[in-house]
């Protein structure tokens, strides 16, 4: 029961972290229908910004998290500007093919810059470590305190905007028809571009979270973590937001059991469950299944 | 009766010139196989170039298979390293564990060779099948990923068994393949992959990629073409996978990553997705032009990546801009030879 416990914080710990960047996966999907293969990569951005920001005397948790939002945001919406809009009205797969060439290129750009390079590098303790012993054996530290209260402050805050201000509203009008939401007078290139916005900066979070649970860092980092986020979000149901979160933190929580019950299974794990869903509900547990019109 | 004479004379013309058009490739292939040989003992081409070459054919030949499903089929699978994997590893297991392969005379060694490759074709296959089967429920991206699943899974299992070296790799694998061996392949490639998709088959697949729908109500099983697509692409990948792990003499999980996968459909799409020449001309240069550019270290994979990004928004039918080359897959004419003869 307490080992029950212990991996379950863990799992959530880790699956906070999925929804994060899930999150952004599934809006850009919702909102222009492409998997955004780049959006891992965004995630290793917010790190280093948050690992070199962090250097900056005075600066603690706050303003470390909130530099390593903005950089990938803006670096997404430029992205997006010179890589994707061109090409919005092409067949999808171009644009897919573009999303893996902008990948390749974030991944290795920073790898030439002398002050990144392609080494591991240890990511500063911004948090101060503590420990509270919660039931018997298990605890609880303060790292994963402050992952899943600062992811859960984060998603509540992004579901309040795409519920109930004026900007969600557009956001979800042109996820449901991009021409009526333009002839409606909104203005879908912002739209997008706020999209984009917004998903980099969850992912550049989820980076500064995610490093502070395991704090080495490299340039590769987002490949596998934007991976196992955007499993989570096809687990939930891409374009849905509420699945992106269940299907972050299933993909977490599985994650952490299957690798206490065998090392080389925790890898595979989350890719058995994601292709037995899409078998028996090919639109993941909360998406809407799409009705095909003749 | 004169005319009947010159008649004839058109015939012979006729069916000299399309046999030369249908052996072209061959000789083709003939002739650039001597031209590498004698290079080579001519000194000109390093080991290494052709050691190039071959991962060069290699690649076309798996990309060759992606093409089917993806370009012609209109399927969308982003797991062909997965396919790979399969074939490798169980054509290793072949030569390495069920035969001592070092230890046999070398009378057999082709056979037990050969066999490591049906073996891998057929284990390939049957993982294609398994992974085509799906599609018949999901569709388009949802499709993607099952296969991007399956390719993981894959790696995952092989990581499991330890008879293959699990997570530190398979090693000890016999290093027999030559550029002979990957030729031969690659002309059967070629050859079965353009008589398929030339075929009653080929058109049903297309017609599957242009409207699904549409060719349902034509009275196509579009369910038996899209899972014989996978399986064929499968099979093909996982021959060449048996080469690659003959080619190296070593294989590890992670080179067959869904990173891999993403290599081998920039190969397709840089090349032109959909045409043979695409899948071959892609995948021979993305092969060569990275190695061309090793001098500039990391910077060639920060130039890929832009190369790629400015195709699509340039050059989206990619290099062979959807045509065929004919000297790689010769469009034949339709047979005249027999038009005259009933004239």
């Amino acid at each position: 029961m307490e080992h029950f416990i212990q991996l379950l914080i863990f799992g959530v710990q880790l699956g906070v972290i999925y929804a994060l960047i899930a999150m952004g996966y599934t809006m850009v999907y919702g909102i222009i229908r492409l998997i955004n293969f780049a959006h891992g990569d965004l995630v290793m951005i917010g790190a280093f910004t948050a690992y070199f920001v962090a250097r900056i005397p005075g600066f603690g948790f706050i303003p470390v998290m909130v530099a390593a939002m903005i950089v990938p945001a803006v670096i997404s919406v430029v992205i997006e500007r010179l890589a994707y809009r061109p090409l919005r009205n092409r067949p999808r797969l171009s644009v897919l093919i573009t999303a893996i060439g902008v990948s390749i290129f974030l991944e290795n750009l920073p790898r030439m810059i002398p002050v990144i390079g392609p080494n591991y590098r240890p990511f500063p303790q911004l948090i101060a470590f503590r420990e509270f012993r919660l039931y018997g054996s298990a605890v609880v530290n303060t790292i994963q305190i402050t992952n899943i209260a600062a992811s859960l402050i984060l998603l509540t805050l992004l579901i309040g905007i795409v519920r109930f201000t004026k900007t969600g509203r557009a956001m979800r009008a042109v996820s449901f028809n991009k021409e009526a939401a333009a002839l409606m007078g909104i203005d879908v290139n912002r739209v997008i571009a706020l999209t984009f916005f917004v998903g980099a900066a969850l992912a550049g979070a989820g980076g500064v979270l995610y490093s502070l649970t395991y704090p080495m860092i490299d340039v590769l980092m987002g490949v596998w973590l934007g991976t196992k986020a955007f499993v989570a979000a096809v687990l939930g149901g891409i374009g849905s937001i509420p699945g992106a979160v269940l299907g972050g933190l299933l993909m977490g929580i599985v994650e952490v059991f299957a690798t206490a019950f065998n090392s080389e299974l925790g890898y595979g794990a989350g890719f058995i469950i994601l292709i037995l869903v899409l078998l028996f509900r090919p639109e993941g547990l909360m998406g809407r299944p799409t009705i095909e019109k003749v | 009766m004169s005319g009947s004479g010159t008649g004839v004379n058109i015939d012979i013309f006729h069916k000299l010139k399309r046999e030369a058009r249908r052996c072209s490739p061959l000789i083709g292939l003939a002739v650039f196989y001597l031209a590498v040989t004698y290079l080579r003992e001519a000194r000109y081409l390093k080991a290494y170039y052709i050691q190039v070459l071959m991962f060069g054919l290699i690649n076309c030949m798996v990309t060759m298979g992606l093409n089917l499903i993806n370009g012609v089929t209109g399927q969308f699978s982003i797991g062909q390293a997965g396919f790979v994997a399969v074939g490798a590893y169980s054509s290793a297991a072949v030569t390495t564990l069920l035969f001592r392969f070092n230890a046999l005379p070398s009378i057999v060694r082709p056979l037990v060779f050969l066999l490591s490759i049906l073996v891998a074709g057929i284990a390939a296959g049957v993982f294609g099948y398994l992974i085509g089967r799906p599609s018949l429920r999901v569709k388009g991206d949802y499709l993607a990923i099952v296969t991007l699943g399956f390719g993981e899974i894959i790696r995952a299992i092989i990581r499991l068994i330890p008879q293959v070296g699990g997570p530190r790799g398979f090693s000890g694998i016999p290093r027999y393949v030559n550029l002979a061996w990957i030729l031969i392949f690659f002309a059967l490639t070629i050859w079965f992959l353009r008589n398929y998709i030339y075929s009653a088959y080929g058109r049903a697949c297309i017609s599957c990629r242009e409207d699904d729908l549409a060719a349902e109500t034509m009275g196509i099983n579009t369910t038996t073409y899209k899972v014989q697509a996978f399986i064929i692409g499968a099979v093909t990948a996982g021959v060449a996978g048996a080469l690659l792990a003959h080619l190296l003499g070593y294989l590890h999980p992670d080179q067959f990553s869904y990173i891999r996968s993403t290599d081998f459909l920039v190969y397709l799409y840089a090349g032109g997705a959909g045409t043979i020449s695409g899948a071959v001309v892609g995948a021979m240069a993305l092969t060569i032009v990275p190695e061309m550019l090793r001098f500039l270290s990391g910077w060639r994979l920060v130039i890929y990546g832009l190369v790629l990004v400015l195709m699509m928004l340039y050059r989206p039918h990619g290099i062979s801009n959807g045509k065929e080359f004919s000297f790689l897959v010769p469009r034949l004419a339709p047979k005249k030879t027999e038009e005259v003869q009933e004239g």
